[in-house]
């Protein structure tokens, strides 16, 4: 999960609040390079809670990221910055972990990607047909 | 990408091996949601380098095809873990990107007019009355730029093919009519479209 998820949620349980930012609960962070695009992150700025990215990059372990929103100027000159908002946006991943509303305490469970379960032997059959036509490409089956 | 590409990249997707009744969990067609997300990008420009969530995505089949178009994040959001397993899949098989997040839509929060689109098939609300609006209510305060949902109607636009997956169904196929709506914020001037003759 990106922080721009993250920074777009909140719980909205009954009784809570402020449900905002979720609490970030780390298991394993991955980074997944994305091809920067400069016009997206310069309109996704003015919504992003800035605290809130730079305090859960921290808990991801990325330390680069100022803890005061520069300015929207600066965004338009400063590539170096726009690169770091960047990659706390879009590249760190938590890829294992919860997030957890942060005063119940519920979680809200994350799906990785690369989980795969079997329930049923049809489901099985749909994978490997699935492996099959993966492998052979653009023949078709 | 042209539609058909699009259409056929859908059609490998898996579906519900054991859809859940009460979730009223039908799949999206790769035709109908093809055709969505199509006429969103083309005629709306509300895909590509946007910020997109599909509520109560299932098999992710709304999401993958928004990610497909080009949209810079996709979020999809179901309560069913099961199902979310086979959109993860399918995102992976497709090497795409999407956050899932497993939760019920009404306790999950959103800080504002965050996420650009909407896309959804929402639960039609025979099963469990006015939970379909429960999904429009909080996708209209997300979306900044539109919302897109198919709802059920006695009006025969889109044809929604329901293969046999409930035993009540006697039938071996039904066909549910149903509309696309495009719902846009309120500004000056603006009002929200029925996209029916547009598909």
């Amino acid at each position: 999960m990106r922080l721009l998820t993250h920074n777009m949620l909140s719980s909205n349980i009954k009784g809570v609040t402020n449900g905002f930012p979720l609490r970030i609960q780390v298991e394993k962070v991955v980074e997944k390079e994305v091809e920067i695009n400069h016009d997206f992150l310069r309109n996704i700025f003015p919504k992003i809670d800035w605290k809130a990215l730079s305090d859960a990059s921290r808990i991801m372990g990325y330390n680069e990221l100022p803890e005061v929103p520069p300015e929207p100027s600066v965004l338009e000159s400063d590539i170096e910055i726009l690169r770091k908002f960047h990659h706390a946006l879009l590249e760190l991943h938590l890829e294992e972990g919860a997030l957890l509303c942060p005063e119940t305490g519920r979680s809200f469970r994350l799906i990785r990607v690369f989980r795969i379960c079997f329930y049923s032997r049809m489901r099985f059959e749909k994978m490997v047909w699935c492996l099959i036509r993966l492998r052979f490409g653009d023949y078709e089956f | 990408m042209k539609l058909k590409q699009l259409e056929s990249l859908l059609g490998d997707l898996q579906q519900f091996s054991n859809p859940k009744v009460e979730l009223e969990q039908y799949p999206t067609g790769p035709h109908i949601a093809s055709r969505l997300l199509y006429t969103a990008e083309n005629s709306f420009d509300d895909i590509s380098n946007k910020v997109v969530a599909d509520f109560g995505c299932g098999c992710g089949t709304l999401g993958a095809a928004a990610a497909l178009l080009g949209a810079e994040q996709v979020i999809g959001i179901d309560i069913d873990s099961q199902s979310l397993e086979i959109a993860s899949m399918n995102a992976k098989d497709l090497e795409l990107d999407i956050d899932f997040v497993q939760c019920d839509i009404s306790s999950l929060g959103w800080r504002g007019q965050i996420v650009d689109t909407v896309v959804m098939n929402p639960p039609f609300g025979t099963r469990k009355k006015g939970v379909d609006m429960d999904f429009l209510f909080v996708a209209l305060k997300v979306a900044s730029r539109a919302v897109y949902s198919l709802h059920k109607t006695s009006t025969r636009d889109l044809r929604f093919g329901v293969p046999q997956l409930y035993k009540f169904h006697k039938k071996k196929e039904v066909d549910i009519a149903v509309d696309l709506w495009r719902f846009v914020p309120r500004r000056s001037g603006e009002r929200t479209i029925n996209l029916r003759s547009a598909v």
